[in-house]
């Protein structure tokens, strides 16, 4: 996976290419066909497969993202938004 | 020191790898956390209360020639599912079958319960890269020494393990199954398998005694005595196959194979030898050694279903024997 660097500083843009490019790596889907209105669940993402999504996006920003905001949200704009949000916030508090 | 088939293991974890910082393996989450505690008490304390009620409903009602076929048939189909599919093949890749038969064997292996195929293989791929060191989410060997620690082992790798564990990262450890679009859709309907491995004795129970009684007996022995019986099958694997038995090869776990267990549990109790090549399809190592599973896949390679089936030979397998100084 070589597209994936350590985040510098994040925005919603930034996570949803993120996802984008996970997603179609792991699940060897075509990469333009993943759209932001696409739920993880429609995508073929289930609890065992977004829970390691999740543990590589923190790798990813090197901040905790609770569970929660993946498995909650109805879309994959949502996830990035709430992603964005959680880590800006972590950002803030620890600087 | 790390020998073929862990060297090919190896390999795989390391071939999904993000740059920078090292990968998270494993999660601990309260979420998580909750679903297991959940799974724990429908797959594996239920079918315990089952056993139960099956043995006391015996002193007011014979067992049936028909709930003991269901019994067999159930158990020897998700008994095998989990041992040639989930294990023998999804974990270890020990041969190759068409894609009828993965599905079959990863449907049959869910009705056991003990977890989605994908799930399944991540936590047992984890096991053998870490067996009995820190990290390994079921061994009985890391809660101190003594009867006192043994026991406490025992308790934890047979069983209570299961209740709330760290979960590990299904991307690292399985992403060939990811690619698989077969073993998705198998997983994706996991629970979905668990119930007809449910409802089908219960009905098959029903229908051919044509009564309520046929249908309730159908389900004890059919779903809860023979999902309890693969169970303890497969956490004495967890538990006495890593406490008591005998050692043969060099291997850096604590791994023993216990053989009078193997006729029960599908030829798994060769679980020393598997440790030692974990990426042979036969576990018994030899023609006389008990191993139902290795049976049945040489037996879907006769039909063409299963092939490149991969066996050390006589050499390899003596170079890892343990020499008496
Ligand atoms: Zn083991
Ligand atoms: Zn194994």
């Amino acid at each position: 996976m070589d597209h994936v660097q350590i985040a510098e500083k994040v925005d919603e843009a930034a996570v949803f290419a993120w996802l984008k490019t996970y997603i179609s790596n792991v699940l060897g889907m075509d990469q333009a066909s993943i759209k932001g209105s696409d739920g993880l669940d429609s995508l073929g993402l289930d609890s065992a497969l977004t829970t390691a999504l999740a543990m590589d996006l923190e790798t990813w920003l090197g901040v905790e993202i609770p569970l929660a905001i993946l498995f909650e949200a109805e879309t994959l704009d949502n996830i990035a938004a709430g992603v964005a949000r959680e880590a800006e916030r972590q950002h803030v508090t620890a600087g | 020191m790390l020998n073929r088939g862990d060297q090919i293991a190896h390999q795989m974890f390391q071939e999904v790898q993000l740059p920078g910082q090292p990968r998270q393996k494993v999660i601990d989450s309260p979420h998580l956390h909750k679903m297991q505690r959940m799974h724990f008490f429908l797959f594996d304390v239920l079918p315990i209360l089952g056993t139960a009620c099956a043995i006391v409903l015996l002193f007011f009602h014979p067992i049936t020639s028909l709930d003991l076929t269901l019994f067999l048939v159930f158990w020897a189909l998700s008994g095998l599912g989990i041992s040639i599919g989930y294990h023998r093949l999804f974990t270890h890749r020990s041969f190759k079958a068409s894609a009828p038969v993965r599905a079959a064997l990863g449907i049959f292996g869910s009705m056991a319960g003990q977890g989605g195929v994908i799930s399944w293989t991540a936590m047992h791929r984890r096991h053998h890269e870490l067996g009995d060191q820190e990290g390994d989410l079921h061994s009985p060997n890391l809660h101190g020494s003594g009867l006192k620690g043994k026991l406490k082992g025992f308790v934890h790798a047979h069983f209570t393990w299961m209740v709330a564990h760290p979960y590990p990262n299904v991307v690292h450890y399985a992403p060939d199954l990811l690619k698989d679009r077969v073993m998705i859709w198998v997983n994706r309907h996991y629970y979905t398998w668990i119930v007809l491995g449910l409802l089908i004795p219960t009905a098959i129970g029903g229908l051919v005694s044509q009564s309520w009684m046929g249908a309730l007996t159908g389900f004890l022995w059919g779903g809860m005595v023979r999902m309890f019986v693969v169970e303890q099958g497969i956490f004495a694997l967890n538990s006495l196959c890593h406490l008591i038995g005998r050692r043969r090869f060099v291997t850096d776990d604590q791994s023993t194979n216990i053989s009078w267990l193997a006729p029960f549990i599908f030829g798994e109790s060769w679980h020393h030898n598997h440790h030692a090549f974990p990426g042979s399809a036969s576990f018994g190592l030899a023609w006389y050694r008990i191993d139902p599973g290795y049976w049945v896949i040489r037996l879907l390679a006769l039909f063409g279903q299963a092939w490149d089936i991969k066996v050390p030979t006589k050499e390899q397998i003596e170079r890892r024997e343990i020499r008496s100084a």
